[in-house]
């Protein structure tokens, strides 16, 4: 009876308001992302769209409102932080992978240091990852040797390691060369088709019409327009919508 | 026209020549033309050339013949001494003391210098973990300075009950007040000059000189890796804090297995800088009666009245022993690459 019932939203953000300074940056941000699904965020640059990407798994702190993660309320710190974290998995723009350690290593490193997994397990876990992302023949060298969508999918692997519940990515391809975006976008579409929960931050337009259940637009702190992506892109309901689609969407 | 290779440069010219940067080093050269290398190789002959009759004149005025050395100081038997074993056992101790002095003082300033870092650049909440694995670290390490040197540990360590008692606070305060008080700890150390650091603990709590030479760089040096490992720290960009956290590390995991190898690994050539510091710097235990190289080669200077060659032999050693740090750790480096 302790388990949360199943059809409850994976990811409750419920009253969210968060302030940079003066700034505010997030004003009243109620959602809710269902087990399975995957949930695009587009929006313009500085929308508070990382950053509400960013709240979920407490890299940025909110001043107001609840964000729950499988029924948990997100710990403010500690153990449980840490615990909740691993949960969760996270991709950043600039890959951020461990400069010091292999490929192998860097997807090694979660499982064995806060899963508690040996050392035998991680290694054959972290190679199926790698095989996955398709990056087998690196996985002795370091990240700096590697081109940047083979980063970026090393990060992919690096998250999905710690078997995580819901994966967040936070504008995956826009640090990438044009040629890199779309082994990036093919890794993500194939996660998304295995189930995966996912909330991705990006510009990639079509992504978010092949793989999203939903679209989330965002413009000046606040969720403008929330739909599925179809009647999102061909009949936006808002001005501010509709004059961000009209700037991005080719002539 | 097909033709010979451009004739690759001579051993002269090669000396002569800028070196190019190797595969991922920036320089901030450019390849010079042909005015400039020529410029270069003019340059170079003059400064040879004054180089060479500076060294000239230095060694004709000291070989000159004074009052107090009537056949001038390079006379074949003011060199005498070093034929003799006796000469060398007695530099070969005081080297043993300045090396011994100097290792336990960079193991001991490198933990206590990368724990005040990484506790000034951290959250402000304390790895208690990770002070006391320090705390520990040097007290074993000095207890087995004291059991390799063959003193008595209780001996060596007899500092007043007060001695003791500031230690215990300076320990209980990182713990209760890491960042205010790692960053009090290096902003009073390293303004203290390092003479009285060295000084205080014989002077005042009766410590033994060695001993007193260890605390005293310990104290300063500390400070000065703790700085430039914080340095490295910051340099470190924001994501590998964030990539550390996100997988699920606790804020002192990320510091130890993220961010400290790669910070130390930035702040390897200050490092090295910092421990041929060190070295050279046991050197001022003389104020501590410490019976270092320098002033067992003083000594040997005044019994056998012959300074130059006595403080010559002292320099060379001095040099290779730096040079061989120096050598290792340039190859440390590249094969950490």
């Amino acid at each position: 009876m302790d388990l949360p019932p199943s059809n409850e939203a994976l990811v409750q953000i419920r009253g969210v308001n968060k302030w940079f300074g003066q700034n505010h940056v997030l004003t009243d941000i109620d959602l809710d992302i269902n087990r399975g699904e995957v949930v695009v965020v587009i929006g313009p640059s500085g929308s508070g769209k990382s950053t509400l990407c960013r709240c979920i798994n407490r890299l940025e702190t909110i001043q107001s409102g609840t964000i729950t993660i499988d029924g948990v309320p997100l710990p403010a710190e500690g153990k449980e932080l840490a615990r909740l974290r691993a949960d969760v998995g996270m991709v950043f723009q600039s890959f951020n992978l461990f400069a010091h350690k292999t490929i192998l290593e860097n997807v090694m490193l979660g499982p064995m240091k806060v899963r508690g997994v040996s050392k035998t397990d991680a290694e054959f876990q972290a190679r199926a990852l790698l095989e996955r992302v398709g990056i087998t023949a690196k996985a002795d060298q370091y990240p700096a040797e590697l081109s940047g969508g083979q980063q970026q999918r090393t990060a992919i692997a690096r998250a999905l390691a710690m078997k995580p519940k819901v994966m967040l990515f936070d504008e995956p391809t826009s640090a990438l060369d044009p040629e890199m975006v779309n082994e990036v976008l093919d890794v993500m579409l194939q996660l998304a088709g295995l189930g995966m929960t996912m909330v991705v931050v990006t510009h990639e337009m079509g992504f978010a019409r092949k793989a999203a259940q939903r679209v989330v637009f965002m413009d000046g702190g606040q969720l403008v327009e929330v739909a599925p992506p179809d009647q999102f892109f061909e009949n936006p309901q808002t001005d501010r919508a509709r004059g961000f689609l009209s700037k991005i969407l080719p002539h | 026209m097909s033709g010979a290779p451009p004739s690759s440069p001579g051993i002269f010219e090669r000396a002569l020549t800028v070196p190019r940067p190797r595969a991922g080093e920036l320089a901030l050269t450019e390849e010079l033309g042909p005015r400039g290398r020529r410029s270069v190789l003019v340059s170079a002959i003059v400064s040879l050339g004054l180089v060479v009759m500076a060294g000239v004149w230095i060694y004709q005025r000291l070989g000159a013949p004074t009052r107090l050395y009537p056949k001038g100081q390079f006379e074949p038997a003011l060199w005498e001494p070093f034929k003799h074993s006796e000469t060398w056992h007695g530099l070969w101790n005081g080297l043993q003391q300045t090396l011994s002095a100097a290792a336990v003082g960079i193991i001991c300033s490198l933990i206590i210098g990368v724990l005040m870092a990484a506790l000034r650049h951290g959250t402000g909440r304390t790895p208690i973990a990770l002070v006391l694995a320090g705390a520990a670290a040097v007290v074993l390490v000095l207890l087995g300075a004291a059991w390799l040197r063959g003193t008595n540990p209780i001996e060596a360590f007899t500092i007043k009950w007060w001695g003791y008692a500031m230690a215990g606070a300076i320990v209980a305060l990182l713990v209760g007040l890491p960042r205010y008080m790692s960053t009090a700890y290096v902003e009073f150390f390293r303004a203290c000059a390092l003479v009285l650091l060295i000084a205080s603990p014989f002077r005042f709590f009766g410590v033994q000189p060695w001993w007193s030479v260890v605390f005293g760089l310990t104290l300063y040096y500390s400070t000065t890796i703790a700085e430039v490992t914080r340095s490295a720290l910051r340099s470190l960009p924001k994501g590998q804090t964030e990539a550390g956290l996100a997988v699920g590390l606790t804020p002192s995991q990320t510091m130890t297995m993220v961010l400290l190898p790669q910070a130390i690994r930035r702040a390897l050539p200050n490092l090295l800088t910092q421990t041929a510091s060190l070295l050279k710097d046991t050197s001022l235990g003389f104020i501590v009666t410490f019976s270092d190289l320098l002033s067992i080669s003083q000594r040997l200077a005044k019994a056998n009245d012959n300074y130059l060659p006595s403080l010559i032999v002292c320099a060379a050693i001095y040099i290779t022993v730096i040079g061989i740090i120096n050598f290792t750790a340039n190859r440390l480096q590249r094969t950490q690459r």
